[in-house]
């Protein structure tokens, strides 16, 4: 390809993906066709990318090129070889024959087809959950708690740290069961409880309340930031075209104009 | 007016302009764009008045032919407040007509079913078309039908009870249907859009003024700072590389003066993806780096990039072995020991971890799947959102450094900018085009910002009027 032509395509893709911007942001006025096709072509584009990448950068060079170089020996590639074909086989024919209830009216062979599908899918998941529980536990819950009993102003003796140690931990205990209790219990027992604990429970629920108002308007405020980045970016990316345009001198000076 | 519409299949109340119900998820836009034509008056034009009357006699006449429990439904109605007026009412029945125009026999043909699944991906299904209708009943088999619609027999009404219960959590009390008698104020997003673009606009087409002080650092930025200032030259940095195009906007602006850096500090970095597009943009921003600094060859710097998809079941083997995560072979040779060579190559464990994210999942499953496995020092790069959730493993240690949103990473822009101040060799100064770009940035966000918080103002401000 020569660099004309590569810059003629560069060219072509900017304004190809400036036209299909615009689309995109009309859908604010309202859904249309224009909106619509811009979203088929991003879906489209994107799954397209995605099987091909899946081919070049895992399946050829994790799973075909061992298996063609060194056999069906290795067991931790031809073992997922097989559950993987397996799987896409079901998967085809289930969305063939999708809405037809396939595991009580379709025979046998159907059934152990879909059965060792999924297989691979009960391998995934089961290894997907027990990742994602022990990391949770080893990587976040641990440390943080750990990190929260810790914290506190620094006390002067072994036993006024402890004690501070402790009333960090009742505290965030009493806030963190004050949402729960806000959510879920205040609710339904306000209307029945002893009037004491009904005090209570209010108090609680009170403070539960302000906690989550904090905690989703501090979230709220940083994704308000973000966004607003990203349509920074996005009008920026505007201006850039602009910029190219023969529109742009007409701007400048009418900017020269009214002195702005 | 209707300033609500129906969902016809929990029965909810929604917003006019809504999309989806807020219960349940089925597909509103044919009862939406229905209600906002009926919002918007009667047709002008003689003939207009005529289709339009012809085609609501004919849509409530198909209602109330096909549906033989359409009392049922006026007297549910009733029941819970929707039809105060007779306007409303006609018009839900309306609505409930038209869904019933989506209503679709099963697809039968296979290259038809699958074209429609995956059409689904894009178009959710109208969900009333699983509704028992008495019209499609005849359409499906028996056993099919038996098994498949227990509630065939039941009345439209009594199905949006049926379907209300089903959807939520139980109560103790016997909650009525409808939380209010008024519906939701109308959200006019086009509007909304319209202030918050024409403020970032004008930042751009105009010259506004500067606004007074700088963004402040949040803890974390200048941890980051040394973390790789202190790095000795020529180590392996591991990259995690989670973000995309969709998210670009926010994040180059962030990685950016990281990457700008280590490029600085001659690290050597080993970049994975979790997403699809993610090495194709990072391999974008390094070459936007080359430029920006007026220097081919810093993407040298960015040894190998590979993705790796599986998800966080995939992240302990970065932890644990990386050698076998890794294709590259420059990779490899620094993290394998051969002890049959003549000169036995050390094995390696990165200097530092990277974790280069829009979203605090990542980097929460780096912390929680990787980090407790190698023990490498993390920095974080992150979007704005994700902050917030971040900060406990910063105050806890976990992370060695984060840099968080446009502000994190125009301050972390600053550290760089004095140290290029201080020894000018040592790190590439911005070129000018690069340095009014990120003004105009900053410009147009903080013009930004600016709106959005008059937004807000002139919101509750119209509520208090409104309320008084």
């Amino acid at each position: 390809m020569t660099e004309a032509l590569a810059a003629q395509l560069d060219t072509a893709g900017f304004w190809i993906s400036f036209l299909l911007a615009l689309f995109t942001f009309s859908a604010i006025l309202r859904d249309n066709v224009l909106s619509r096709l811009a979203q088929h072509i991003f879906v489209g584009a994107a799954l397209g990318y995605l099987a091909v990448l899946l081919v070049q950068n895992v399946l050829r060079p994790r799973l075909i090129t061992p298996l063609v170089q060194h056999g069906p020996g290795n067991i931790w590639i031809t073992v997922p070889a097989v559950l993987g074909v397996l799987l896409l086989l079901a998967a085809i024919d289930r969305s063939i024959q999708q809405g037809d209830n396939a595991e009580r009216l379709q025979p046998l062979g159907r059934r152990l087809l879909y059965g060792l599908g999924m297989l691979g899918v009960a391998i995934l998941l089961g290894v997907g959950i027990s990742t994602t529980v022990l990391g949770a536990l080893q990587g976040t819950l641990a440390p943080q708690f750990a990190r929260v009993a810790q914290s506190g102003p620094a006390a002067s003796g072994l036993a006024a740290a402890l004690w501070v140690q402790i009333a960090v931990v009742v505290l965030m205990l009493f806030v963190t069961t004050g949402v729960l209790v806000h959510l879920y219990v205040a609710p339904r027992l306000l209307e029945t409880a002893h009037p004491v604990v009904q005090v209570g429970l209010r108090f609680w629920s009170w403070l539960g309340k302000r906690v989550l108002w904090l905690s989703a308007g501090l979230l709220f405020a940083r994704l308000i930031l973000s966004r607003v980045s990203l349509l920074g970016a996005q009008i920026d990316y505007f201006a850039q075209m602009l910029r190219a345009t023969p529109l742009w001198p007409a701007i400048v000076a009418l900017r020269h104009m009214l002195g702005l | 007016m209707n300033s609500v519409i129906i969902c016809p299949h929990c029965g909810i109340r929604n917003r006019i302009n809504s999309n989806f119900c807020n219960h349940c998820g089925a597909d509103l836009r044919a009862e939406s764009s229905a209600a906002r034509a009926a919002e918007r008056g009667p047709a002008t034009g003689p003939d207009d008045v005529n289709d339009a009357a012809a085609e609501s006699n004919a849509r409530d006449a198909r209602y109330f032919d096909d549906d033989p429990h359409a009392d049922a439904v006026d007297e549910h109605e009733r029941d819970v407040g929707v039809g105060d007026d007779g306007a409303d009412t006609a018009d839900d029945f309306a609505l409930l007509a038209e869904s019933k125009a989506f209503e679709r026999p099963a697809l039968r043909d296979p290259l038809a079913q699958l074209s429609t699944d995956l059409q689904g991906l894009l178009t959710p299904h109208v969900v009333s078309s699983v509704t028992s209708d008495p019209a499609h009943a005849d359409e499906q088999p028996a056993s099919v039908a038996a098994h498949e619609n227990p509630l065939a027999g039941l009345a439209e009404a009594d199905l949006h009870r049926v379907r209300h219960l089903l959807g939520n959590e139980p109560t103790l009390t016997n909650a009525p249907l409808e939380v209010s008698a008024v519906g939701p104020p109308t959200l006019r997003i086009p509007w909304l859009f319209g202030l918050l673009g024409l403020f970032m606009l004008l930042a751009f087409l105009v010259n506004l003024p500067d606004l007074p002080g700088q963004p402040p650092a949040l803890p974390g930025v200048s941890a980051a700072y040394r973390q790789i200032e202190d790095l000795a030259d020529n180590r392996l940095v591991l990259v995690w590389w989670a973000y995309d195009p969709a998210t670009a906007g926010e994040m180059d602006l962030i990685a950016l003066p990281l990457l700008r850096h280590l490029t600085a500090r001659q690290q050597q970095l080993f970049l994975f993806s979790p997403l699809p597009t993610g090495v194709a943009t990072a391999e974008r921003l390094f070459t936007r780096l080359d430029a920006e600094i007026n220097l081919r060859g810093s993407a040298a710097a960015l040894r190998s990039a590979d993705y790796l998809p599986g998800g966080p079941a995939i992240m302990p083997l970065l932890g644990q072995s990386l050698a076998l995560a890794a294709r590259d072979t420059t990779l490899q040779g620094r993290l394998n020991a051969n002890p049959a060579a003549s000169a036995p190559v050390t094995p390696e464990q990165p200097a530092l971890a990277l974790v280069v994210a829009a979203q605090a999942e990542d980097v929460q499953n780096w912390l929680e799947q990787v980090q407790p496995r190698n023990h490498t020092p993390v920095v974080a790069i992150t979007g704005a959102a994700a902050d917030p959730i971040l900060r406990p493993y910063w105050d806890s240690g976990q992370l060695a450094g984060l840099v968080s949103g446009v502000d994190g990473g125009l301050a972390y822009e600053a550290l760089l900018n004095n140290a290029v101040a201080a020894n000018a060799e040592a790190i590439p100064r911005l070129s000018q085009l690069a340095l009014g770009a990120r003004h105009q940035m900053v410009q147009i966000q903080n013009w930004g910002h600016i709106g959005f918080a008059l937004i807000i103002l002139l919101g509750n401000l119209a509520i208090l009027v409104h309320s008084a």
